[in-house]
């Protein structure tokens, strides 16, 4: 059965919902009962970086194709760099998406844990930078009307990008003083976690979302296919 | 500058406050997400049909 990622992707969101709210959670000081936005914050940015991942190395196949031989898909009418460029653009709208979620969820916990929605943390900071980087991206693609150059010019940026969106979001912020857990000398998460309760329920949901995030990726590359095929 | 790092160890765990409104809106999220969902696997089959007509129109 081709469609059993999509079914499990839908079980284990399910299952962190509802195990998530319901299950017991360590008690913890000022964090309290706001711990359970872990299984739903988390999983939103490493459904992103996964998918920037994906559509990282999609950039890559799509600048290591020669133009020259470019038409061999005749029975699609698309040359590969076009499918490789509309791969890698799909996987980053659909990143994006997940990344304002994860920036949402996160200033609602920083708003009942710190007491604002944002506060000027680098772990914050480095996170929005990188939003704007990946904006960027969007920007540059809907400014560059000639297909061959927009996939190989857009390529390039978004190769560049992913490094330096890894190093905001990963390096930056453990460098310096930090309020966000697991930056700036502040313990993560599993050292809240000594029974292991909360990884039973964290691990399901980050499994799911990314899966459900290549789905919606799929769909969107699908359903741009077709409007291309049609446009031809 | 000297860091401080501060650890706070527990094994105590809590339920959540209030679990009969917590049901509810566990409920209520979990029927929204099942109508995206609906929505998604309604796309994803018509996506699928008109893949279908495409290659069929192609091969004739």
């Amino acid at each position: 059965m081709m469609n059993w990622w999509k079914i499990l992707s839908v079980v284990l969101i399910l299952y962190s919902i509802a195990a998530g709210l319901l299950g017991n959670v360590p008690d913890l000081p000022i964090l309290e009962q706001t711990i359970r936005n872990l299984f739903f914050h988390v999983p939103m940015w490493f459904c992103m970086i996964a998918l920037m991942v994906a559509s990282f190395i999609y950039a890559i196949f799509s600048l290591s194709e020669k133009p020259e031989s470019n038409k061999i898909a005749i029975q699609t009418n698309f040359s590969k760099n076009s499918l490789n460029d509309l791969h890698s653009s799909c996987f980053a709208s659909v990143g994006m998406t997940f990344g304002i979620a994860g920036l949402l969820t996160g200033m609602i916990w920083a708003k009942n844990t710190w007491g604002a929605y944002w506060v000027a943390d680098p772990k914050l900071n480095s996170a929005a930078i990188g939003m704007l980087l990946y904006s960027a991206y969007f920007v540059l693609r809907s400014s560059i009307d000639d297909e061959e150059k927009r996939a190989r010019v857009s390529a390039v940026y978004n190769i560049f990008c992913l490094p330096i969106y890894l190093v905001l979001i990963f390096i930056l912020p453990r460098l310096t003083d930090s309020l966000h857990p697991g930056n700036g000398g502040n313990p993560a998460f599993n050292s809240y976690d000594l029974d292991n309760n909360m990884r039973l329920i964290f691990y399901p949901a980050c499994i799911g979302w990314i899966l459900l995030g290549f789905w919606i990726a799929q769909l969107k590359f699908r359903l741009k296919k077709i409007e291309m095929s049609a446009s031809n | 500058m000297k860091k401080i790092s501060l650890q706070i160890q527990t094994n105590q765990l809590t339920e959540p406050i209030n679990n009969d409104k917590m049901i509810v809106v566990v409920g209520v999220i979990a029927i929204i997400f099942v109508v995206v969902v609906a929505y998604l696997i309604h796309i994803d089959l018509r996506l699928k049909k008109q893949e279908k007509k495409n290659n069929d129109s192609k091969s004739n």
